[in-house]
């Protein structure tokens, strides 16, 4: 399976170089904050897009459950780096692999910043089925160009993803059981004009 | 362009665009890592908040939340929506970052997008009450006659205004009525 991963690694890898321009463009996209800042605004606009006073409140519960569940998110893939041995970077265990962005020092697998947009593409897709899709997507593309520019293999965006999503439909179904939880945190909102 | 070069120094290009912006910033021309990565976090800020005015100007115009649009026309209201948004884009990636790289971890992304978010809401909350007092109050009857009907009722998320909105107006109107007076 790993040897699957790395094989696949070293086929998307090799494309760089090919398309100058899509090198670029796949560059661009792989930053820190491109995709990541989208889909934030994404939640951002769920909170102020209901119709109806009812359709917002149930919106914006849904953005507090999303919040909650990238919280546990990262706080599930912090203790996965200290309980799992730490998978090393492709471009460690292959110097010679192209690089289109700097060398990060925390573990390969899980890739956090893969796991927190699926989990945000989870929790859009939840609450606007259409902007969840057109989320899903943007989230497709920034794992791929993680893959694609050397920083992770794709059995860490994978492995990120399925704990993304899962980890946002727990809390969705948790906070089902409590509803009480979000409902207060959006009552509070309210009182601070901020809902 | 900032450039941490060999040392701690960095170098400013001179085009018009980022000398503006560096004015208004204040990036000095000696930087050390810790004043680049505040200068960063400046601009995440300022992007997150510019971005989100556009955005929340974009959902009040579709959903017609009248309280809350700076402008009447839709049409305007989209324009500003789409330059904000993407302008704010345009103007922070249009920064070229070399080595070291410099990163805002995530948790600290968090907070500032959420402050910030939370800012240009009450930004709008305000500027909106703002333009609403100026407006002259008989433009809204013209309208209703024209159409020989009131424009719908929308729901706005600041039916009550906070007093001290209230206040502020208050004092303007008594300024400006001791200056006739005057």
């Amino acid at each position: 399976m790993i040897a699957l991963d790395e094989r696949l690694f070293l086929a998307i890898n090799s494309l760089i170089g090919n398309w100058s321009a899509f090198d670029s463009v796949i560059a661009f996209l792989v930053n820190d904050y491109f995709i990541m800042l989208l889909l934030a605004f994404m939640l951002l606009g769920l909170w102020f897009w209901g119709a109806d006073a009812g359709t917002r409140f149930h919106l914006q519960t849904l953005v507090l459950w999303t919040a909650v569940g990238i919280v546990l998110t990262s706080l599930v893939i912090s203790i996965l780096n200290v309980y799992l041995p730490d998978r090393p970077r492709p471009f460690v265990t292959y110097p010679d692999v192209k690089l289109l962005f700097y060398r990060p020092h925390d573990p390969s697998f899980p890739a956090n910043s893969a796991a927190v947009c699926f989990a945000a593409a989870t929790g859009i897709w939840i609450g606007h089925r259409r902007a969840g899709a057109v989320a899903f997507v943007l989230a497709v593309v920034f794992g791929f160009s993680r893959v694609y520019a050397g920083v992770h293999y794709p059995g860490d965006v994978i492995g990120g993803a399925l704990l993304g999503s899962v980890s946002v439909l727990v809390t969705c179904w948790t906070f089902k059981k409590l509803h009480w939880i979000p409902g207060s945190m959006v009552n509070l909102m309210r009182f601070i004009r901020l809902a | 362009m900032l450039r941490q070069g060999n040392g701690s120094t960095a170098t400013q290009t001179c085009s018009l665009f980022r000398l503006v912006r560096y004015s208004i910033i204040r990036a000095p021309s000696t930087v050390r890592h810790g004043q680049l990565m505040r200068l960063l976090e400046l601009q995440y800020f300022t992007l997150v908040f510019v971005a989100s005015c556009g955005l929340l100007q974009g959902v009040f115009t579709y959903r017609r939340v009248s309280g809350l649009q700076f402008f009447r026309s839709p049409a305007l209201g989209y324009v500003f929506a789409v330059f904000f948004f993407v302008g704010s884009f345009v103007w922070f990636f249009s920064d070229e970052r070399d080595l070291p790289p410099l990163v805002i971890e995530g948790s600290q992304q968090t907070v500032l997008f959420v402050a910030a978010s939370a800012l240009s809401v009450y930004f709008t909350y305000v500027l909106s009450f703002l333009i609403r007092s100026v407006r002259p109050s008989t433009t809204m009857a013209l309208i209703a006659g024209e159409h020989g009907k009131r424009q719908p009722e929308q729901p706005t998320y600041n039916k009550r205004l906070p007093s001290v909105c209230r206040y502020v107006r208050h004092m303007i109107l008594r300024l400006a009525g001791q200056g006739a007076d005057r």
